[in-house]
């Protein structure tokens, strides 16, 4: 009876991964909700496979992962764990900084999975041609909005079509209720990236050019100067605290977001409930309205001494269609498309007015155009941030503002301004 | 015992003793000084490394953003630093005056700010200057118009100023206080008996019997200056468009975040080469004995 069992259970299992026989240790480095349910998933991977030891560590915040992983490769991969989260942002510069120093998870079999992943997660995750990450985690971007008020202004969200339909909301919105339609903080690139991230270009070209001056770019400009000059922006937001509370506080009452702040809201604004939508990307000059902000990946160091379990268990993690099932009830929004046809993922959602938000966000994975971070992405980032300050604060014209923000990133990286 | 002997004995226990201070000095104070100096001559991104010879610098040079951040501090220094002497310096004299009442009282209160962390009054500051901040919402119970102090490239430095001159006045004005015990109560006197004003007695024998302390508290708040990071991280980020940005800030950036370590080491020790000529200018202008 007990072999029956065995047996039985052996099968059930293998319809959902293939195991070969793994044991040892390790280690894995994650943050905040992916910890809880990394750690429901060793669990029950360890029942099937009762030699090994998988340790999740909780390391705080993302910031702290890539200082410890950074510190860990310039030591050769001393002290490094043998798996590690990281974001879609940040995971080209570890790649381009250490080519040699992550696995290359084509070779173990990873390719096997490439079907079950939008093109720009798979993009993203390839280096020459190869796995050297495995997609987690996306953050689709949707407008969320306050349906209560746009009522009261007469707006009917959905004929808001373009960014110039957006701005003839906001402001009937800003004159009947005093609110601020948007909020841009000039500390932080969101907006830039939820905008010309629906663009086949981003802060560079696919060549790693410097892409400040593109059309598409003066286009986004273009549009979030319009905003202010509408004064349908609000600008006293600082920090992820001060974004929030201009939501919650209906200082604000729409936002283009990732996925991922349906979350937020719902747990900082319960009473709001009902009274939340989410509605489609005003469309790009190109009619394109697919963007992504936010996700993250799973990378195995080659110091690693157990490359084979961490790659057989993150394999198991990543696509089995249960545990990202539960990393979507878990409050992450996974970019392993199978999980999209799961009854929980088309169902409609309370808080946001019995809205199927998540089926909506969904539909839109799959035409996420690819992004080049580059290695050089945090300076991009902090050059942007100071066009968008010089253009929402200080009126500067936009073509200057970048041009200038363009000359100093190519100072600091050595990189190619690209012509257009 | 031979002296010579027992001399020998109480050098090697000197060297024993002082040894656990000093050899961590050695590893984490001097061998990265020297390391960081020859890592200036080097591309460094990850595993790619090469030397560049005096490629580092001359990019230094033509660094626009590290000027700008050089220029924002020199800003910050000009107006902050005479601010917060003078300030400490005049606070020092009341308190040493004999006939104060409550003195470890408001001794206390003036030197606290000094003992709290960095980062917290940072952060404080940074609650009560946002835009929906604290300041703010006094200033609208005056029916003006709320003040966006910290997107205001000008405004945004005074803060800065502030918050600086909060945290570090007490401190400089310990340093005054102890050297005014040792200006001997003669001279005091005799100006007494000549008449001087209180003004007059802290220009005429305050300020130039505590000329060495001041070229101290001087460099002191120089250099600090120069090294400022935590408050421009946590207050303003550097922003609005680099105008609180200071050169540690961005040495900070270029090593840490962007991983360029050969140029972040450059930074540094452009930062060095900054300290001892402002250093060298306070002595001259400040060091010379009458």
């Amino acid at each position: 009876m007990k072999k029956i069992k065995s047996v039985l259970a052996a099968l059930l299992f293998t319809v959902s991964y293939n195991a070969w026989a793994a044991d040892g240790t390790i280690e894995i480095w994650a943050w905040n909700i992916n910890v809880p349910l990394l750690e429901k998933a060793a669990e029950e991977y360890k029942k099937e496979n009762p030699k090994t030891e998988i340790r999740i560590s909780d390391i705080g915040g993302p910031q702290d992962v890539y200082t410890k992983l950074s510190i860990g490769l310039q030591a050769k991969g001393k002290g490094l764990a043998d798996v590690i989260l990281v974001e879609d942002t940040h995971i080209r510069g570890f790649f381009e900084n250490w080519p040699s120093n992550f696995t290359n998870l084509s070779a173990l079999g990873y390719n096997d999975n490439e079907k079950y992943f939008p093109a720009f997660k798979v993009a993203l995750n390839k280096m020459d041609g190869n796995f050297y990450g495995m997609p987690f985690d996306a953050g689709p971007v949707g407008v969320f909005y306050r349906p209560s008020i746009f009522k009261e202004a007469g707006i009917e969200p959905s004929t808001i079509e373009t960014w110039d339909d957006y701005i003839k909301a906001g402001e009937a919105i800003r004159e009947k209720t005093g609110a601020y339609m948007t909020d841009v903080r000039t500390d932080d690139d969101i907006l830039v990236r939820a905008m010309i991230g629906t663009f086949n270009t981003h802060y560079f070209d696919i060549d790693g050019n410097i892409a400040f001056n593109s059309p598409e770019m003066i286009e986004v400009f273009t549009d979030i100067k319009k905003m202010n000059d509408a004064d349908i922006l609000y600008k006293g937001a600082k920090g992820w605290d001060g974004f929030v509370q201009a939501l919650v506080n209906t200082r604000t009452v729409a936002t283009p977001s990732g996925a991922w702040l349906a979350g937020t809201i719902e747990s900082q604004a319960p009473e709001q409930s009902g009274d939340w939508g989410v509605m489609a990307m005003p469309k790009n000059s190109q009619g394109k309205n697919a963007s992504n902000i936010g996700g993250s990946n799973f990378v195995i160091p080659s110091s690693s001494q157990n490359v084979e379990l961490a790659y057989d268990f993150m394999q198991y993690f990543t696509t089995s269609r249960p545990w990202q099932e539960a990393a979507f009830l878990g409050g992450l929004f996974p970019s392993y498309l199978p999980v999209y046809e799961t009854q929980s993922f088309n169902q409609p959602v309370a808080y946001f007015n019995n809205q199927p938000i998540w089926a909506d966000f969904a539909k839109t994975v799959k035409e996420i155009p690819q992004v080049n971070f580059t290695i050089d992405y945090s300076l991009a980032r902090e050059e942007i941030i100071k066009a968008l300050s010089d253009t929402v604060l200080k009126n500067t014209p936009i073509k200057k503002a970048l041009n200038d923000a363009a000359k100093r990133l190519a100072n600091q990286t050595g990189r190619k301004i690209n012509k257009y | 015992m031979k002296p010579n002997n027992l001399n020998r004995q109480k050098t090697v226990a000197a060297w024993v003793f002082i040894s656990p201070i000093l050899i961590l000095f050695l590893c984490f104070m001097l061998y990265p000084i020297i390391d960081s100096f020859f890592m200036s001559f080097y591309f460094i991104r990850g595993e790619r490394q090469s030397f560049v010879g005096l490629g580092n610098y001359i990019r230094l040079m033509q660094d626009t953003i590290f000027w700008r951040s050089v220029w924002n501090m020199f800003v910050i220094l000009i107006i902050q630093v005479p601010t917060m002497l003078l300030l400490a310096m005049i606070l020092a004299s009341i308190l040493n005056n004999p006939l104060l009442k409550l003195k470890g009282f408001f001794r206390l209160s003036l030197f606290l700010p000094t003992v709290t962390s960095l980062v917290a009054y940072a952060i404080i500051f940074f609650m009560l200057l946002s835009f929906e901040g604290i300041v703010n919402s006094m200033v609208k119970s005056f029916h003006i118009m709320p003040i966006n102090w910290l997107d205001n490239p000008i405004l945004a430095k005074m803060s800065l100023v502030l918050a600086i001159t909060w945290r570090w006045t007490g401190y400089n004005m310990i340093i005054f206080l102890a050297a005014l015990q040792n200006i001997p109560s003669s001279l005091y006197e005799a100006a007494n008996i000549d008449g001087a004003k209180a003004w007059q007695k802290f220009f005429y024998i305050t300020v130039p019997q505590l000329k060495p302390v001041i070229l101290f508290t001087a460099i002191l708040s120089t250099i600090g200056t120069i090294q400022l990071f935590d408050e421009p991280m946590n207050l303003t980020k550097g922003g609005p468009s680099d105008a609180t940005l200071s050169p540690t800030m961005y040495l900070y950036n270029t090593a840490f975040k962007a991983s360029n370590v050969g140029y972040g080491a450059t930074i540094a020790w452009g930062i060095v080469v900054l300290v001892i000529i402002l250093a060298a200018v306070q002595f001259k202008f400040l060091g010379r004995d009458d």
